[in-house]
């Protein structure tokens, strides 16, 4: 084994240039993981056993203006089902030096991101089957408090809809295909739910500071693709924390990375302390296929190969049907499946086998399963 | 049982699954079942019966037909019963459903034009090698919708009608309902060739095998009869569910037979399809339980497989254990960690079966002369394999009779390696292996260091002992999984077994700057912890004693806790060649989850050093107490009065504060007031760091030697409890506008929404007391909720890694060999082998 670089540079830092390696490699090697370690299963039961510990309730920060993030136990679960939608959505996103260097520019900014639906700036409305018409009646002030006129609305109903006027504050919409009051409720839902401006899927946002006075925005909901496009942002250290989106949008290398961070943020805000290798195995096994997959039955507890490992974790009928229908062998190189037999688990010291050349012949080298006799 | 029977010969390489075929069902088959009957007057079985001799033996005293074995050895055998006309398999349905609706209505080909099937089938063999079968099952259930969705056959032109299924099992073409019998045919038609796209194999799975035509009768054995006190016979559900279709099937035989009715013949029809349906499943939605007479639910063959009490995880994943024992745990500071005690009525049940050679043929002879007593033996195997009682008519035989070959099940004796467990078995340190030390208790003695593995205290807990019975186990055992092993933790590569309370404010008091005992004392700490040292001088410091306990070329320096308070540098650890030269030792160096000493210790020296560390240094620490006395009293957390004012003043001063933060009560209001109330604790906590008595006070050692307790703990023990939160938020619920008839209605104040001002010491007027134990609850509750889900949780992780390891390379893959990393942690290195996962040098 090579000793990785840091360990070297760190020895020549404390011991100059030309000290003797040997000694580190002495050390290394003592230290060195052994072979055959079910290190699946010492990462399982580390970040369980200390999970029994977790808090069950999200905690609410400190501070007034502060925004709720799932934590503890639950969110653990979460990151682990890598649920599609997850239950706080949140990104952090940091400006370019200058808008980031700026209260106003950056106030402006979380202002211009969060989502204002048609509905909000409406005070009320009117169907007539008669005239076939939706009559929108607008609330000035807040279409004046969120910055916007009522020329937006319309710009944004405009491809929408047939036929709009104005009449006052009052928007008509006219639609002669509908036939029905039940047409007529399913456009103006769909009016109503039209993002007039900002970002969909971003419903708050509040300013950070950090110490060098740089401002950076929190948000409730996350919608990464479009905040990245946006030209203010600083690409480079704006994150989400919906694993799946990240998957998504960056990559699955990010998203790992993001596992990694989200897991040990839970475990570390309930005060225990897991090593890091443990999270990163987690991590690694939900990403190796170039998709993030939860370990549940539906991810990679439902994914192997050996169906009786598969019908001893859940729903065992299912799985027997399948394997019987599609024809489906079970090779027991599995540790479920040896279990099950009392057999020898192919793992630590079930791992090693004897080979033994006999009468001067070459060694088999295929597993002929007469391996454990004398 | 003979020798030779003890080793492997053949193992499972694998096992394929595949449906019954009608023929492979007749082929197996030992008996075509025709009566309904089980028993004749005689209560002899019927031939032709469920309970037909052929079909295997659960009487002792008969023999089976088919082997010719008695109980014993008769394995059973299946039987058929051929179905009057075929029913269908709740189980299968919904795949006869995507198959009849992916192939074509008339000509049964499937419906994926010509050209396209030949790269298509190629597709599947690409995936299937490249990808496995688990992705290949993904990719033919996309060609199967694909196909479901095409409206006119490719081969035969035929506009397709889809067939409609009605749940449970009623399939419907255009409005026309379709029994087993169309389906049937249809499937028949399916052409060998398209199997291939269905996910099917001609030999293993063609899909008119998914209906039962000829229904396997399974052998008796698994449903045994069980014969009640009074004689009568009792049968398994599954035999009652088997009449039930032998006797509808008889019935709709006879009809058909007789030309009855389309009506009656439908009617029966159903009937045996309602049977069939319950001996496979009584969970089917819209399918009516089938019930006992007394309303208890049947059994059937899928209860048998489901669940945690099913065959897979009741059976076969975990299973009940011989030379076992449980007892409740009791602490004896006085056993090794690496030791459990042994009570001798558990000694003397427990077996290890020790093969006799020529060396230990006269021990193991008079343990056998001793078998009533303790040391003896128990039992006595021949080399044939036949078990022998040694009992008071058998002893003087067995004893002159064994020589090299006999196996001696003898008592447990001090020095046997057994597993010692705690449930929840949560982690691998769950069980771990202690030495045997036999002691005349009744309960299982455990060394209060090896406690916080197991998680283990001693209000009542009982743990479990598992004897190892050969000698790989008992080398596996000793070298992987002995307790000393295991000190520290692959979680985070701290020491879970070290130093406690009491061990650890001897030791502190012991190493103290100038403590100086005479020789006599030094010799009597040495002595009672088992060492020789030979004394020349006539003083020695506690320091130079606890030296002794250090291996002499140990180089090594930490921080203590009482440096991290005290910032002085004598207070600082430091060990030069073997040698205490200043520092404090306590929680920081030897303690549990912390000891950094044990963990350097374990690293560079080695299990076995570091367990004899342990060992000495928490008897040191006890002996140390023993010799000198540490008390403590409740004087101790005695305040001045000034203090107790100056805490009245914090809390006179909260209740303004808040008092004027009621006073524009918003939505923020109640954060700020829990905000404050959080300030109000720091604030009094800093009037005790001013005011409580620091010399000579025992609490005040504990807490900063790390032995027991921390100021956190005196806040409400000296100043006051604090608020009590429910839910993150004040107390509030209770009668209308207050918490209890105590206060007044709509007060908002600190005292009204669970403040509690005074202090254990004091103690707590009623109001109080049950406003902390609701909070207290809380804690209960939650913990209640949080363990099956961090449960789930945990079995969820363990399934989907189960098979990861590390190879040869040091690279880690999943079971399938798929490489995840290519060096474990990305430096190969493992977390309680080096220093928490980092090289120190």
């Amino acid at each position: 084994m090579e000793i990785p670089q840091k360990y070297i540079e760190a020895y020549r830092k404390k011991y100059g240039e030309d000290a003797d390696i040997e000694e580190l490699r002495k050390v290394y090697e003592r230290s060195l993981i052994t072979t055959g370690e079910d290190v699946g299963v010492i990462a399982a039961q580390s970040i369980g056993e200390a999970s029994t510990q977790l808090t069950l309730r999200t905690k609410h920060a400190a501070g007034l203006t502060a925004i709720n993030t799932t934590s503890g136990l639950p969110r653990l679960v979460e990151v682990f089902d890598a649920k599609k939608e997850i239950s706080t959505p949140t990104m952090e996103i940091y400006l370019k030096p200058e808008q980031g260097h700026s209260k106003q520019k950056a106030y402006d900014f979380a202002n211009s991101i969060i989502e204002v639906k048609a509905k909000e700036l409406f005070s009320s409305y009117a169907l007539s089957l008669s005239k076939k018409s939706i009559e929108f009646y607008c609330n000035r002030d807040a279409i004046k408090a969120y910055g916007l006129t009522l020329r937006d609305i319309q710009a944004k109903f405009e491809k929408l809809v047939k036929s709009m006027s104005v009449e006052g504050d009052t928007l008509i919409i006219k639609d002669k295909s509908a036939d029905s009051v039940k047409k007529l409720i399913k456009l103006r839902n769909k009016l109503n739910d039209e993002t007039i401006s900002g970002v969909s899927g971003i419903h708050r946002a509040i300013i950070n500071s950090t110490q060098d006075g740089e401002f950076w925005i929190k948000t409730v909901g996350s919608n990464l693709q479009h905040v990245l496009s946006l030209e203010e942002v600083d690409q480079s250290r704006t994150s989400s924390n919906d694993v799946m989106e990240v998957a998504k949008v960056i990559g699955i290398e990010a998203a790992r990375n993001l596992i990694i961070e989200e897991v040990a943020k839970a475990l570390q805000t309930g005060g225990l302390t897991v090593d890091y290798r443990h999270i990163l195995l987690i991590a690694d096994a939900m990403c190796v296929d170039g998709e993030v997959r939860g370990i549940g039955r539906y991810g990679l507890s439902g994914e192997t190969e050996s169906v009786f490992a598969r019908a001893s974790f859940e729903i065992p009928l299912k799985h027997l049907m399948e394997a019987s229908m599609f024809h489906e062998t079970d090779a027991f190189k599995y540790v479920a499946n040896n279990v099950m037999s009392n057999q020898v688990i192919p793992i630590g010291t079930g791992s090693v086998k004897l080979v033994v050349k006999e009468n001067g012949k070459e060694a088999k080298t295929d597993d002929t399963g007469k391996d454990k006799g004398q | 049982m003979k020798l030779d029977t003890n080793f492997v010969y053949n193992k499972i390489m694998g096992i394929e699954f595949g449906l019954l075929s009608p023929k492979i069902i007749q082929k197996m088959s030992s008996v075509s079942v025709t009566s309904s009957e089980l028993y004749d007057i005689d209560g002899f079985p019927i031939d032709g019966g469920l309970a037909d001799l052929r079909l295997g033996v659960t009487d002792p005293g008969l023999a089976c037909k088919t082997c010719n074995n008695t109980i014993r050895d008769c394995p059973g055998h299946f039987g058929h019963l051929e179905l009057a006309r075929p029913v269908f398999n709740v189980k299968t349905v919904q795949y006869v459903y995507s198959i009849i609706n992916a192939t074509c209505n008339s000509c049964g080909r499937i419906l994926i034009p010509e050209a396209s099937l030949k790269k298509l089938s190629e597709s599947i063999l690409r995936i299937e090698a490249q990808e496995g079968v688990q992705k290949k099952n993904k990719f033919i259930k996309t060609i199967i919708k694909h196909a479901k969705n095409i409206a006119i056959c490719p081969f035969c032109r035929e506009k397709q009608q889809k067939t409609k299924l009605e749940k449970p099992y009623t399939f419907l073409l255009a409005g026309q309902k379709l029994t087993p019998v169309d389906i049937l045919e249809r499937l028949e038609k399916i052409k060998d060739s398209d199997l291939q796209f269905l996910g099917l194999d001609p030999d293993y799975s063609r899909p008119e095998w998914m209906i039962i035509t000829i229904l396997p009768i399974p052998p008796i054995t698994i449903r045994p009869s069980i014969t009640l006190e009074n004689g009568q016979r009792s049968e398994d559900d599954l035999t009652h569910k088997l009449t039930d279709i032998v006797r509808t099937n008889q019935r709709l035989a006879e009809n058909i037979k007789s030309g009855a009715p389309e009506i009656i013949i439908d009617e029966l029809w159903d009937l045996l399809q309602y049977h069939a349906t319950t001996f496979i499943s009584n969970g089917v939605a819209q399918v009516p339980v089938a019930r006992h007479k007394s309303g208890k639910k049947l059994k059937t063959l899928e209860d048998r497989i489901k669940g945690k009490e099913g065959r897979f995880r009741g059976s076969v994943l975990g299973k009940r254990v011989n030379y076992g024992a449980r007892s409740v745990i009791a602490p004896d500071p006085f056993l090794r960690t690496e030791q459990v005690g042994v009570p001798i009525t558990v000694a003397k049940e427990l077996t290890y079966p020790e093969h006799v050679t020529e060396f230990n043929l006269n021990r193991l002879k008079k343990l056998i002369e001793n078998f009533k007593e303790y040391p003896g033996a128990n039992y006595v195997i021949t080399p044939d394999g036949i078990k022998k009682k040694i009992t008071d008519t058998t002893v003087k035989n067995i004893a002159d009779e064994i020589k090299p070959g006999y196996i001696v099940e003898r008592h447990l004796i001090d020095g046997d390696m057994v597993l010692f467990n705690r449930q929840p078995s949560l982690h691998r340190l769950s069980i771990m292996g202690h030495y045997v030390k036999v002691l005349p208790y009744r309960t299982f003695g455990i060394n209060p260091t090896a406690t916080l593995p197991y998680n283990a205290d001693f209000d009542g807990d009982e743990m479990n002992i598992h004897v190892l019975q050969n000698e790989e186990a008992l080398a596996e055992a000793d070298m992987i999984i002995n307790i000393k092993h295991n000190i520290v933790s692959p979680r985070h590569g701290l020491p879970l077994i070290g130093a406690a309370q009491d061990y650890i404010s001897g030791c502190a008091l012991l190493t103290n700057r100038d403590i100086q005992l005479s020789k006599e004392d030094a010799e009597f700490l040495l002595v009672n912890i088992g060492m020789e040292v030979d004394l020349t001088k006539e003083k020695y410091a506690g320091r130079e004693i606890f030296s002794m306990l250090l291996p002499k070329d140990l180089n090594f320096d930490s921080i203590s806790s009482t440096y991290k308070l005290s910032k002085e540098d004598d207070d600082y650890v430091k060990i030069k060649n073997g040698r205490l030269e200043s520092g404090v030792i306590d929680s920081a160096t030897i303690g549990k989850e912390n000891g950094s000493l044990l963990q350097f210790l374990f690293v560079r020296y080695g299990s076995q050093t570091t367990a004899d560390f342990i060992d000495h240094a928490t008897k040191l620490g006890l002996m140390v107490l023993l010799k000198f006395g540490m008390s403590a009293n409740i004087s101790d957390f005695d305040l001045p009065s000034i203090a107790d004012e100056k805490i009245r003043e914090v809390i006179d001063n909260g209740e303004k504060e808040v008092d004027a933060l009621i006073k524009n009560y918003d939505e923020t209001t109640e954060i700020r007031i829990i905000n404050l109330t959080n300030k109000l604790r720091s604030r009094v906590r800093n009037v005790i760091d001013t005011f409580i008595n620091k010399k000579g006070n025992m609490i005040e050692t504990m807490i900063t030697t790390g032995a027991k307790g921390s100021v956190i703990n005196l806040i409400p023990t000296v100043g006051a409890v604090g608020q009590q939160l429910l839910r993150d938020v004040r107390i509030s619920a209770g009668f209308e506008g207050r918490l209890t008839s105590h206060f007044k209605k709509y007060d908002k104040s600190l005292k009204a929404r669970g403040f509690i001002t005074s202090n254990y010491k004091k103690g707590l007027n009623p109001v109080q007391y049950f406003l902390h134990s609701a909070s207290g609850r809380e804690g209960l509750m939650d913990n209640v909720i949080r363990t099956p889900i961090s449960g789930y949780m945990q079995r969820r992780l363990s399934s989907a890694l189960q098979d990861i390891k590390v190879y040869n390379d040091r690279s880690v893959r999943l079971g399938n060999k798929k490489i995840i990393q290519f060096t474990y942690g990305e430096d190969g290195l493992d977390v309680s082998l080096s220093d928490k996962g980092d090289l120190k040098i």
